[in-house]
């Protein structure tokens, strides 16, 4: 693929594709740093990698219309639902060079609507992988 | 598996609006979509043979005779 500019990115949430009204995009996995750091002659801490936490952080642009993005969303979080995501580069099948990370995640915070005067309606929201599998990158 | 009709105005499950679909949806993920209005159920498909839907081949009792039972007829 090469090296290449984040336009065509494919976002679906519970799957809808709300690619359209997403524009940033963020999906950070992060392990718990564990100390294990004993007696030793140089002072040096010692870590061990814990438990992993998957997310991913959307930005959208806010829509009220009837099955768009705060019809879906709001939903999934009164309800708590757990649903799956689906991330690529592009919008192309995937592929070793269009990998798609993927999983099922929760909607812990949802906040519909924020901004300021005559500027663009956006809004963020947070996903966090919902079990044990955790979000997983797939070239397949 | 079920057959549905996308209404959305955007795609779903990468199906494009007006397009239909085969799938075997959770119930949930089922109702949230229909309920947004993503999709339409067109058709509940079961697996399964309805009575009188099929039939053995020509002969086929004739030279299975340990069976001996006719076609949907229930064992002992």
């Amino acid at each position: 693929m090469g090296k290449f500019l984040l336009d065509d990115c494919y976002v679906e949430i519970d799957g809808h594709d709300l690619s359209d009204h997403a524009f940033n995009i963020d999906t950070p996995s992060t392990r718990e740093r564990v100390d294990v750091s004993g007696f030793n002659p140089t002072g040096a801490k010692e870590f061990l990698a814990g438990q992993k936490e998957d997310q991913v952080t959307v930005q959208f642009l806010q829509d009220f219309d009837t099955g768009s993005v705060h019809d879906i969303l709001s939903s999934i979080f009164q309800n708590q639902a757990t649903v799956g995501i689906k991330v690529r580069p592009t919008s192309a099948a995937v592929s070793a060079q269009n990998p798609e990370l993927s999983g099922n995640v929760n909607l812990f915070e949802y906040n519909g609507l924020s901004g300021a005067l005559s500027q663009r309606s956006e809004m963020t929201v947070t996903f966090l992988a919902a079990d044990g599998d955790g979000l997983v990158w797939s070239d397949t | 598996m079920s057959r549905y009709l996308v209404t959305a105005p955007h795609p779903y499950r990468e199906h494009k609006p007006g397009d239909t679909f085969e799938a075997e949806l959770d119930l949930d993920v089922e109702q949230r979509a229909i309920r947004l209005g993503a999709i339409r159920l067109l058709e509940r498909c079961t697996t399964g043979l309805r009575p009188g839907s099929w039939q053995l081949p020509h002969g086929w009792i004739a030279s299975n005779p340990v069976s001996g039972r006719e076609p949907g007829e229930r064992s002992e």
